[in-house]
């Protein structure tokens, strides 16, 4: 297992993510204050386990659009819950059933309705999207639970922020279920050659919507902890996130077309993503520049990888 | 046979019908345990067909099939698989991007408290690979295995399953000489172990190196079963062809004389000590205009990667190709078009139709009404006015007149038949589609014309009218290169036929005095 | 005789059990011309226009209907555009990015000119950011979908940084008529302006060459590059259509809006394919339909315009939006003898090499009939 992490599909993030602190740390020695370490791990944590579902849901060879509004609704749910008084104990597990709910809806949709993965999540993203703004009526809900938030923001020991513990938990876990349960070969296998997972006997409709439902427990863990990060929830946590995951799903290693995930590469692709918004702003060049370093490093990956892959492949554009 | 006497597989009277054409009359088959049964037949007989029906791939449509005693109908081949019938097919069904133990143990995973137990998973698989003699560890990656690994994990696939009868559909077709000794090695210590296997082969001299009967197929119905011992391989070939020792139905068809074309003229295809990949080696040939001549080999014997390769698909290692006396090196099919070459693909659906665009579209796809009938030579040079103008090109307006003119005109010549230009063109029958195609490449004036399996999916009527199709081609002076595993075929329609084996060209003879027994002979080793 | 026999429309065998037709879409497609599989469209804008007329019946007043149809517009010119592509086998998710990145450059260009200089500004940057694209997929070698979402990450950077942030404001009296002015008050220049855009794009697809590459493209990436079509000039052209497009509809929005920002046009991607999809195009490519990408963006305006009239919290619309979407889609397929609950499919992505059939099959139905051996 360990070896499958280190697989060279990742090479491209771990390289980048070692250029970044290179270069950052060496224009400004604050990029390696513990402040702004600590910062990029929070913020990475938060989008690694929203990455590290999706990781799964690729490897298949599917999407899921959605699970941005996922993590809106479930922060959302969760910050009204805890003003309407409710313990937190009760309130973080129905969090997390907000998002198993929402993955089976996708994941029904899917296979009753044999929508393409890409439309059902689509249209869900929207509907969810709405139902956020039903509850929040547009307005932004105060999270005023000291806990919740030290759950995320503080730290366990001296050094060990508690987002990353959950984050590691998630990976552990996640890791878990992909490389040794059945369930997780088999999301690999429908990914990799549909007809002979179903000529083995895979129950493609079951794994599926396991599947979705997995990536919407992710979601909705990523959002509830931004809402704890920022002390408030509403419509815009989780605002285009489906594509940033997508985007760190793909700089870390796995590819579109299904029948690998490379989940170690999505952790440093979060990392990566992160400690460029950070270290952008260490040097004071503006944010707005965030994007435009991830795009291009997008990019610049998939070529790389696709020279890799493709140099005999002459001329095809294919996928 | 078993002590209890009885046929692990018993299938009588099978029949089956596609869009209402019988193409199985009511055939037996029985497999015992213990026993190598190779099906044999050409093209068409029917036995990919017995193969779907006995793993529950399709059903048929008379008869009855038993399994192990009790008559059965098989829903799916997961059915099949479950009962104990394993098909290792020619596209295997594997999973590239997984490894072998996962692969292996795919859907039937060992667990404990649902997680896997790769610890036991990959020592089972470790002893099914000393067994089979593959040296790969069990977290190799298949895709990154060669075929006949591949292979090899689809059988021990089977064998973690259990299995009682194993059938073989051209496993040898991808494999070299020392792979298919260990394949053979492996069936034997199967067949030992009381597995029943179907070898589905055109190769006769395995079948009668590895099987204890054979039965032969000819036209979906079965013309001979025997104990190999007592029978040969002319016998076999009789049995395959039949008395007409051609397809085509009632004909006594003349062979093509050699041309009659003057030596002086150039060859329009040339091919001198070609090296492509790992499969070719040392190819030549030339083609003459006018000139017909054919590919023959078995699967896997590398006519497919020699049209690839001439064709712009495949990159040429060694030697040289010439076009009309001009050393010329091809990256893309759209440069094999320029130079006036054309291919029709044998799979048609995979590279040769465009299943949203209608017959007049398919037919008209390359059709540059701007160019003549006689064509420019494509010399480079011309090469970047050509480009530009194609450029300039994909902006012009469809001359729909233009085009209507030269669809009626092959549609006339080729005797097309479809209700009209706009019907899709998945509505036509194998056939028509087929011509379609042979309209397409007319229409863009090629000098060199190949063909890889012209008649392959096309009934015998329009076998015919393909036949006399390429006649006319060849009388216009283009050079034709056919290449299939018909033999009859090739008799018919070439003057000369290159024999390829194993990536290499074994003997050119001339179709007036050669009989397809010998070149079966030449193709089989 | 055989050939009759033979001529008879082949396909698989399965085909010829749906049997007698039922349900709303199969009657539309039995007694009009409209596809089965495409008929959801229809089908939805009848039903809400006539639940329109009995529940908000202002709807139909002509300073209303000048309002959604010029919506109807601006999402349809870059949905047209996102139409031909998706007929190409390709995407385009940096259109959201381009609505605004593109108008943004007209404005700083071309800002103080006239109006008509800043529309063709601002459709050419779109069409240069097209090259961009159309370069990153067929030289880069990387795949549409990819490649477009790291576009639509530095063109939206480009736009936010080039602005700083901040809206540009629009003086210019053709562009406000542009994006606001209407024919005989009830057509707006847009809406003529798409439907001009339809036909052309109509022409592009149907009476020139490059068209048929585009389709046959779309239809079997394959056998097109077999077939000698150049596949680098199709995609290159087809994303400079769609930027092209994509830079005109923003820039009449900007002229509405009265504004140039670089996020004006939020999810602007992904409403465009909803409207495709919608609209009846299938995303594996080869075929599609603009007059049903156009029905569609009608039906989405008409959707939130209605929702705003009935008095309904507008966050309905979401909601409504997502319903719609699956209901255009499954609309089409039920009382399909059976097609709809029959097999429960596996998730597919999309597919530009047309793999998707074949996946969203079950190995057991899927009816071989090989022909020879």
């Amino acid at each position: 297992m360990i070896r499958r992490m280190l697989a060279a599909d990742s090479a491209a993030a771990v390289m980048a993510l070692i250029g970044v602190f290179v270069i950052f740390s060496s224009i400004n020695s604050r990029f390696l204050s513990s402040l702004n370490i600590n910062g990029i791990v929070v913020s990475a944590s938060i989008s690694a386990i929203t990455g590290l579902g999706m990781t799964l849901i690729i490897a298949m060879r599917a999407l899921d659009l959605s699970v941005g509004s996922i993590m809106g609704l479930s922060a959302i749910v969760v910050a009204e819950l805890l003003s309407a008084g409710e313990p937190l104990l009760l309130v973080i597990p129905i969090g997390l059933l907000v998002g198993v709910g929402l993955g089976l809806f996708n994941g029904l949709l899917i296979v009753l309705l044999r929508l393409p993965s890409f439309v059902a999540t689509l249209a869900t993203l929207s509907m969810i999207l709405g139902m956020e703004l039903l509850i929040t009526h547009g307005e932004t809900v105060t999270i005023h639970n000291g806990v919740l938030n030290r759950m995320v923001t503080g730290s366990i020991g001296y050094h060990m922020p508690a987002a990353a513990a959950v984050a590691a938990v998630v990976f552990g876990t996640v890791g878990l279920i992909f490389y040794r349960t059945p369930f997780g070969r088999h999301v690999v296998a429908i990914g990799g050659d549909i007809r002979a997972a179903i000529g083995a006997g895979i129950n493609v409709t079951r794994v599926t919507i396991g599947a979705f439902v997995l990536v919407g427990v992710c979601a909705a863990l990523s959002g509830l902890m931004a809402g704890a990060e920022l002390q408030n929830a509403d419509s815009t946590i989780g605002a285009g996130a489906e594509l940033t995951a997508i985007a760190v799903v793909v700089v870390g290693g796995t590819s579109l077309t299904g029948g690998r995930g490379n989940l170690f590469g999505t952790i440093c692709a979060s990392v990566l993503l992160a400690a460029i918004k950070a270290g952008l702003n260490v040097v004071n060049v503006s944010s707005l520049y965030e994007d435009l370093v991830f795009g291009s490093i997008l990019i610049v990956a998939l070529m790389v990888d696709g020279l890799r892959r493709g140099t005999r492949r002459k001329g095809m554009l294919v996928v | 046979m078993d002590d209890k006497g009885e046929a692990v597989v018993c299938a009588t009277g099978m029949r089956k019908r596609f869009d209402g054409v019988e193409v199985l009359h009511g055939v037996d088959l029985q497999l015992w345990p213990a026993e190598v049964h190779a099906l044999v037949g050409e093209n068409g007989a029917g036995k990919s067909t017995i193969i779907n029906l006995l793993s529950g791939r399709l059903r048929p449509d008379g008869g009855q099939i038993e399994f192990r005693g009790a008559p059965v109908e098989f829903r799916n081949p997961l059915a099949a698989r479950r009962a104990g019938i394993s098909v290792i097919a020619q596209e295997l069904e594997v999973v590239p991007t997984l490894s072998i133990v996962e692969n292996v143990f795919l859907g039937v995973e060992p667990t404990r408290h649902f997680l896997i137990r790769w610890a036991e998973a990959r020592r089972r698989v470790v002893e099914v690979l000393d067994e089979l003699g593959v040296h790969a560890t069990p977290d190799r990656i298949v895709g990154t295995m060669s075929i006949a690994d591949q292979q090899l994990v689809e059988i021990a696939k089977a064998i973690v399953g259990q299995f009682r009868v194993l059938i073989m559909d051209e496993p040898t077709s991808a494999l070299n000489l020392a792979e298919t000794e260990r394949l053979f090695k492996i069936v034997r210590r199967l067949r030992a172990a009381g597995v029943a296997i179907l070898y589905v082969s055109h190769r006769l001299w395995e079948v009668f190196d590895l099987a204890d009967r054979v039965t032969v197929l000819r036209d979906g119905r079965k013309r001979l079963t025997s104990e190999i011992v007592l029978t040969d391989v002319d016998s076999v070939i009789h049995a395959m062809l039949g008395d007409k020792s051609s397809l085509i139905v009632g004909a006594d068809v003349p062979r093509r004389e050699a041309p009659s074309i003057g030596q002086a003229t150039a060859p329009a295809l040339e091919l001198e000590a070609v090296d492509s990949g790992e499969v070719l080696r040392d190819i030549s040939l030339n083609v003459r205009p006018g000139e017909v001549i054919g590919l023959a080999g078995v699967l896997g014997s590398g006519r497919t990667e020699l049209l690839e390769a001439v064709y712009g698909l495949r990159t040429i290692d060694k030697g040289t190709m010439k076009l009309s006396g001009v050393p010329t090196k091809l990256t893309e099919p759209k440069e094999a078009i320029r130079h006036r070459a054309f291919l029709l693909p044998e799979d048609r659906k995979l590279e040769g139709i465009f299943a949203h665009l209608d017959v007049h579209e398919n037919v008209i796809l390359g059709f540059d009404p701007a160019n003549d009938e006689a064509g420019q030579p494509a010399v480079a040079g011309v090469d970047e006015q050509a480009a530009a103008s194609r450029r300039r090109r994909g902006l012009a307006p469809i001359q729909a007149q233009a085009e209507r003119r030269a669809f009626d005109a092959m549609r006339k010549m080729l005797s097309i038949r479809c209700s009209g230009p706009y019907d899709r063109i998945t509505t036509l029958s194998g056939g028509n589609q087929q011509k379609a195609l042979f309209a397409r490449a007319a229409l863009s004036h090629p000098r060199v014309l190949f063909l890889s399996e012209p008649t392959r999916g096309v009934d015998v009527g329009a076998k015919e009218e393909i036949y006399s199709a390429i006649d006319a081609f060849a009388r216009r002076g283009i050079a034709v290169v056919v290449s299939s595993s018909e033999l009859g075929e090739l008799l018919r329609l070439a003057g000369r036929i290159y024999v390829l084996r194993a990536g290499r060209i074994v003997a050119q003879v001339a179709a007036e005095t050669t009989g397809e027994g010998d070149i079966l002979k030449l193709m089989a080793g | 005789m055989r050939f009759k026999e033979l001529e008879v429309a082949g396909g698989a065998p399965e085909d010829k059990r749906v049997s007698r037709p039922i349900g709303l879409a199969a009657w539309l497609s039995v007694h009009t011309k409209i596809r089965r599989d495409r008929s959801g469209v229809w089908i939805l804008n009848v039903v809400i226009l006539i639940f329109l007329a009995f529940a908000a019946p202002n709807f139909f007043r002509v300073g209303n209907i000048e309002a959604v149809l010029n919506d109807t517009a601006i999402l349809g010119i870059g949905a047209a555009g996102m139409t031909v592509l998706i007929i190409a086998g390709a995407f385009d998710l940096s259109v959201t990015a381009i609505m605004g990145l593109a108008p943004i450059v007209a404005l700083l260009v071309a800002g103080n000119t006239g109006g008509v200089l800043i529309v063709l500004v601002s459709v050419m940057s779109g069409a240069a950011l097209g090259i961009v694209n159309g370069l990153v997929v067929t030289r880069g070698r990387v795949a549409p979908f990819v490649a477009t979402l790291g576009t639509l990450f530095v063109f939206g950077s480009v736009g936010a940084i080039i602005s700083k942030g901040n809206a540009l404001t629009v003086t210019n009296g053709l562009l406000l008529q542009l994006g606001s002015g209407a024919v005989l008050e009830v057509i707006p220049y847009s809406f003529l302006i798409m439907l001009g855009v339809c036909g052309l794009c109509y022409v592009l697809l149907r009476r020139l060459q490059i068209g048929r590459w585009v389709r046959a493209a779309g239809s079997n990436l394959r056998a097109a590059h077999v077939n000698g079509i150049d596949l680098h000039t199709v995609y290159l052209g087809m994303f400079v259509v769609s930027g092209a497009l994509t830079g005109l509809a923003g820039i009449i929005l900007t002229g509405y809006l009265a504004s140039a920002d670089a996020t004006q046009a939020p999810n602007y991607n992904l409403n465009a394919i909803a409207a495709v999809v919608v609209g009846g195009t299938s995303l594996a490519g080869g075929e599609g339909t603009l007059l049903g990408t156009v029905l569609a963006s009608w039906l989405f305006a008409v959707v939130n315009n209605g929702l705003v009239l009935l008095g309904v919290n507008s966050y309905w619309q979401y909601l409504a939006t997502g319903v719609i979407l699956i209901l255009a889609l499954s609309l089409g397929l039920l009382g399909a003898g059976g097609t709809l609950w029959r097999r429960a499919g596996a998730p597919t992505l999309f597919s530009a090499i047309g793999q998707e059939d074949e996946a969203s099959g079950n190995a057991a139905n899927a009816a071989t009939a090989p022909a020879d051996e």
